[in-house]
């Protein structure tokens, strides 16, 4: 596994908690790819894609989630709301993006709400 | 939650109804829209949601299902983005359905929630049922307030409009204003004034104008045959109410009428160039957009150096010419558009252009020649009523001081011999002499006893076809009504069988 990913979303998972989110699941994975948090803010159902970068030298990281990303997470998304949710149960996807450095330790956390949507 | 909004599509120069519906649920976030949309209209949902959120409602993440009914008619541009964001507004509850009672909205948005004008306003607006409210782009305005007796209100932004449905501000509705449009400088310039000599050809252009005639001058390059044609609007007498909104309808769909004050009075007057496509002469494309022949509906089509043009783009003419209508058939489906043009043409005699040059030699061989007129199928020279030369000046005429007969007497001419016909023509659905069928011929065209003995003469010594007997009828009742006689006389006559160059044949040998 992936080491940097992994504190990531930990940082991630601290960061909602004191912000009020309450975490359903995390790593929730199928063969075409896997969704790192699904959380709930009041009704809202969220899947959070968290990104974790040493620097934002080359891009930001939440840069890296592109189209092709997005579309797969909704697919993902749409079975999981299939299989635990009722249908029309209002949800929306968010990203975290993370900057963190060894040395210094977490130097930005960034929480992109509703942060694409087939639109 | 569900909302509908009432829309208006543009088929052709009619509108129609479009209701667009818009559920909001829950689910994956996504936008999708049904109903035959085309790329523009497809767009609309990032617009509309950038413009939701700049003007400052709350949006938060859901599935967007929009539907364009009728399903099965194609949906074309932007103009259903206000409807769309009234009707998300009111599906998310920030709005009532009962508001929208009554209503019917068409514009597009910008993303900071301006609206913008559209294409099309005039037939949208004029198939708003009286009970009912239109609402459209402030930019639209001029053109909407043409329509008498509606209930038309202009929006200026996304958020007075939900302010004005909501019932927190008054808007009146803008006031028919059927003022009908000045001429542009520009064209107020061009003056039969300016044309020195060629007193033949001007006569027979008062005389097209008078009876709507079809035209063709014939000459060397560089003797004014341009020059006359471009002049031709400002001797044409202007349209009444109903050809100017009919006109006017078609420029609104061309998108011809933006930022522009009210109706067209003026006949419009399309100069084209020779390397015109098919569908921009005869109208089509994808979205079956009208073209140049309906552009100048009740106007003049004037095509310069007629032998340059593609054979099929003038055989394409032939139908229309007739019929005054054409009916454009595509996949997409088939439109109907009113065509009925007064055809005027000029070109060279020859390839050089020397032919009937009194002085300059014509360096062209009789093939090269008989190639160069063939271009002109005989059935469209047939529906040219009026052929004529254009001479070149001599040095006397060229330097003559004196000004010529200015375009207003000349058009008060026109006017008059235009008010005959209408007056004669009443009850037949004629509009001028040009249309004039054999039905009508024998009743309207009566000759005197001296025209008719002049007519037979020419018929025999200039061996002149059928067609050219009925042509030649029916420009000499046109140059009988500029004198308001009610029988065609000899003088008459013998002035439209000079208008018979072609047939005459008298520089072809």
């Amino acid at each position: 596994m992936n080491k940097l990913g992994h504190i990531g979303e930990n940082i991630a998972v601290g960061y909602l908690r004191k912000h009020g989110y309450k975490i359903i699941r995390r790593n929730y994975k199928l063969r075409c790819g896997e969704i790192d948090i699904i959380a709930k803010e009041g009704e809202y159902i969220c899947f959070i894609e968290v990104k974790t970068r040493t620097s934002a030298f080359f891009a930001e990281p939440y840069e890296s989630v592109d189209y092709r990303k997005q579309k797969k997470l909704c697919r993902i998304a749409e079975t999981w709301l299939s299989r635990h949710e009722p249908p029309d149960a209002p949800c929306r996807f968010d990203i975290i993006s993370i900057l963190f450095n060894r040395s210094i330790g977490l130097k930005e956390i960034n929480h992109i709400k509703d942060a694409f949507g087939g639109l | 939650m569900l909302a509908k909004v009432e829309s208006r599509a543009t088929y052709g120069i009619k509108g129609y109804r479009v209701d667009v519906e818009i559920d909001v649920t829950g689910g994956t976030p996504g936008f999708s829209m049904v109903g035959l949309p085309d790329a523009a209209c497809r767009e609309s949902g990032k617009r509309v949601i950038s413009a939701i959120r700049n003007s400052h409602f709350s949006f938060n993440a859901s599935k967007i299902t929009v539907n364009l009914a009728p399903a099965n008619i194609k949906k074309e541009g932007a103009c259903f983005d206000l409807a769309i964001a009234i009707g998300i507004l009111s599906a998310k509850g920030l709005l009532d359905q009962e508001s929208l009672e009554n209503m019917v909205i068409c514009g597009e948005l910008s993303l900071d929630g301006m609206v913008r004008p559209i294409n099309g306003i005039l037939p949208r607006a004029i198939s708003v049922e009286k009970d009912k409210t239109f609402i459209m782009p402030a930019g639209n305005i001029n053109e909407a307030a043409i329509v008498k007796g509606s209930n038309i209100i202009a929006i200026h932004t996304l958020n007075q409009l939900v302010s004005f449905l909501k019932g927190e501000i008054e808007l009146a509705p803008c006031k028919t204003n059927i003022k009908l449009r000045e001429n542009s400088d520009a064209e107020k310039q061009l003056d039969f004034s300016d044309v020195k000599g060629n007193q033949h050809a001007k006569r027979a252009i008062e005389i097209a104008a008078a009876g709507s005639h079809n035209i063709l001058m014939i000459g060397p390059p560089g003797e004014g045959k341009t020059m006359l044609a471009k002049r031709l609007p400002s001797i044409m007498d202007n349209m009444d109410y109903d050809e100017a909104l009919e006109s006017t309808k078609l420029h609104s769909i061309a998108g011809l009428t933006k930022n522009k004050d009210c109706l067209i009075a003026q006949r419009p007057f399309r100069c084209i160039h020779h390397s015109i496509s098919d569908a921009g002469m005869l109208g089509g494309g994808t979205s079956l957009q009208p073209g140049e022949i309906s552009m100048a509906h009740n106007g003049i089509l004037f095509l310069d150096e007629l032998p340059e043009f593609r054979r099929n783009i003038l055989e394409g003419l032939r139908q229309p010419l007739e019929a005054g209508k054409i009916l454009i058939t595509r996949v997409a489906g088939s439109v109907e558009y009113p065509a009925k043009f007064m055809l005027a043409g000029a070109m060279n005699p020859c390839p050089c252009g020397y032919l009937t040059h009194p002085v300059k030699e014509c360096n062209c061989t009789a093939p090269q020649i008989q190639r160069y007129l063939n271009k002109i199928s005989g059935p469209l020279m047939d529906r040219i009523d009026i052929q004529i030369e254009v001479a070149p000046l001599k040095y006397s005429q060229l330097t003559d001081k004196n000004k010529s007969e200015p375009s207003s007497v000349i058009k008060k001419r026109v006017i008059q011999a235009k008010k005959i016909q209408k007056q004669k023509y009443k009850s037949t659905g004629i509009a001028s002499n040009a249309q004039l069928t054999p039905k009508y011929m024998d009743k309207f065209c009566q000759l005197t006893d001296e025209a008719t003995t002049l007519l037979k003469l020419a018929i025999t010594e200039l061996s002149l076809s059928t067609r050219a007997y009925d042509k030649i009828r029916k420009v000499a009742r046109t140059v009988a009504d500029m004198d308001a006689k009610e029988l065609i006389e000899a003088v008459h006559i013998s002035e439209a069988i000079n208008y018979r160059s072609l047939d005459r044949k008298l520089w072809l040998e």
